[in-house]
């Protein structure tokens, strides 16, 4: 890529503390997936007059573990502020927000997250943070019909005053994938901390920043999954690639990611940034933070991710790239731990899951239902898509004793791996643990010769034209093993079997 | 001081429309009380005087305890469709 040419990324990320049962400034259940409209409400929430909104300790508890797992400096006083809008999605006409004009009063500062190498070499890159805050989510809206055609909003305010933590990067990616392996990092770190759950529908959204060196950046907004924030990257630069290619040039503007048509689209202007006029929230006192408090965090803090990769590396004796790919989806690697209790072989282990039940699940998904946005667009029917944080898919069937008994099948020589993932799809799709499967099926492995030299002869005799050819040729040997193995119904020990047609094909050669 | 025209893009941005004498009644009460206001720069308070915060301990903050508020607030909504509340849409 030439200089000129130069891309820059930076990312406004919000994570909503789902692990919290309340909300952020009153004690309204947080929980509002899947509720009817407007029945997690208060005086606090709704912004009557009169009303004081209580700042919620466990929120600044997660944000400063978040922030703490990003490498932020922390504020020692947090201080909250008004950001001053006039939309519906917000009853007091203003958000409380923090604000770092001033002096440093977001819960962090000046972070940094370390991007590993995909070829595995350490670190690629460093993303710088600039600063991580707290903040209340704004209420829903949806409109009859479509947003172009309805004459009003509707407005539900069960996600009004839920917790949010804003994340604001440095403009420092160059690449659309470089925003990938970081918010598969921030995900992974999120679910680690146990304080977001990324996978639950809005629990995770992103705003990106994008321009090419020299000319005019662009703000994309509306992007709310973190699987779409690469793809509005990439067609935003294609975009503005091709303005630029022909001379013209680049507005400053934000534009809205159009989940639909897979394309960027212009956004109605906004205020600018001193239109929201800024102010210190008189209602919420500062928060000091001691150094005790600070210690209290940290030390209740659970394992990062990367400490958990080198754990796994020098406890369990795994590659790094195994480890990585373990621990870059959580449950993959709780799964991982959890079946070593049943079968303390790590290695067999980590291979069912990052080879079979991972290669299953990119390939086929997770069966559950598949989460859909509805926040601009939708119908008033449409608020049953915020799931509850149920999994009713595969991982939901499975438990480390089915990784476990899979594993031990195959390890102890009653079965081969090609019966194996033949038990394993059916464990994924019925839940039934191997041993169970088993018994239902005919697939103890054949591994006595006396078992299969009826069968072998049988081969022998229908491929004659292979026969003679694997006399000259041994890899033809592997097309009759192939053909032995599907008249067992792939039961048989494939080793023995290889070794039995070579006996009778060294035989035949020697009688020519 | 503040103008007429900043007072009508405060209008704006509240969504509140406004007659031109309404804007220049309401600059006027608004320098009135920022003069007010002034007052106070000619309080004698020396040099080493750190400005009052209102500040709390970490550990005085509320618990994370969810309590669902008891009275149904949507009797007091104006404009209702189903449980959720109608609003104008901004164009």
């Amino acid at each position: 890529m030439m200089q000129a040419d130069k891309v820059m990324i930076g990312l406004e990320i919000h994570c909503q503390l789902t692990a919290l049962r309340s909300k952020l400034f009153c004690p309204c259940p947080a929980d509002y997936r899947g509720k009817e409209p407007n029945v997690n409400v208060c005086p606090i929430c709704l912004g009557m007059p009169g009303t004081l909104p209580l700042l919620n300790r466990k929120a600044v508890e997660y944000a400063v573990m978040l922030a703490l797992a990003l490498n932020c400096r922390i504020a020692s006083r947090i201080t909250f502020y008004r950001k001053n809008y006039f939309y519906p999605d917000l009853p007091k006409n203003f958000q409380i927000t923090q604000y770092n004009a001033y002096e440093q009063a977001s819960v962090g500062a000046d972070g940094y997250m370390e991007l590993d190498d995909p070829k595995g070499n350490g670190v690629s890159k460093v993303i710088r943070i600039r600063r991580l805050q707290l903040e209340e989510d704004p209420g829903r809206l949806v409109y009859d019909g479509s947003i172009d055609t309805s004459n009003y909003a509707l407005v539900d305010y069960n996600r009004a005053g839920v917790a949010l933590v804003e994340i604001v990067t440095e403009p420092d990616f160059n690449a659309p994938n470089e925003v990938r392996l970081f918010l598969n990092r921030l995900a992974s770190i999120l679910e680690h901390l146990n304080i977001c759950n990324p996978a639950l529908d809005g629990a995770v959204r992103c705003d990106a920043n994008v321009s090419i060196r020299g000319h005019a950046r662009v703000e994309i907004k509306n992007i709310n999954s973190f699987k779409d924030v690469e793809k509005a990257i990439t067609f935003e630069i294609a975009r503005q690639r091709s303005l630029t290619a022909r001379g013209i040039e680049v507005n400053s503007e934000t534009r809205h990611w159009d989940d639909a048509r897979r394309i960027t689209v212009q956004a109605r202007t906004k205020e600018e940034e001193e239109d929201y006029r800024y102010f210190p929230e008189p209602d919420i006192p500062s928060v000091i933070l001691s150094s005790e408090d600070l210690e209290v965090i940290k030390a209740s803090m659970p394992e990062l991710p990367h400490a958990r990769v080198e754990r796994f590396v020098r406890a369990y004796a795994l590659t790094r790239d195994t480890a990585r790919i373990l621990v870059g989806e959580k449950y993959l690697a709780d799964l991982f731990e959890a079946s070593l209790k049943y079968y303390d072989n790590a290695r067999s282990i980590a291979n069912w899951i990052v080879t079979d039940l991972k290669g299953y699940l990119d390939r086929y998904g997770d069966g559950s239902n598949g989460s859909n946005n509805s926040s601009s667009s939708s119908s008033s029917k449409s608020d049953s898509n915020d799931n509850s944080n149920v999994n009713t898919g595969i991982l939901a069937r499975i438990t480390p004793k089915h990784i476990a008994e899979l594993a031990v099948l195959v390890d102890s020589g009653k079965i081969n791996r090609t019966v194996a993932k033949q038990i394993m799809q059916k464990m994924l799709s019925t839940g039934m643990l191997p041993s169970a499967i088993i018994q239902g099926m005919n697939v103890d492995m054949l591994s006595k010769k006396d078992e299969l030299e009826g069968i072998v002869d049988r081969v022998m005799d229908e491929e004659r034209k292979a026969v003679m050819d694997a006399i000259s040729n041994e890899k033809i040997l592997n097309y009759l093993l192939g053909k032995v193995m599907k008249y067992t119904n792939g039961r048989a020990d494939p080793k023995l079997v290889l070794s039995m047609l070579k006996e009778r094909i060294v035989d035949l050669r020697s009688s020519q | 001081m503040v103008s007429v025209e900043e007072v009508r893009h405060l209008a704006h941005l509240a969504r509140i429309g406004m007659k031109d004498e309404e804007l220049r009644l309401y600059a006027e009460q608004i320098n009135e009380i920022i003069e007010y206001f002034n007052m106070l720069d000619e309080l004698e308070i020396g040099n080493d005087v750190e400005p009052y915060r209102m500040s709390r301990g970490y550990k005085e903050m509320r618990d994370d305890i969810p309590v669902a508020f008891p009275a149904d607030m949507l009797s007091n909504a104006k404009s209702m469709k189903g449980r959720f509340i109608k609003a104008p849409k901004m164009g």
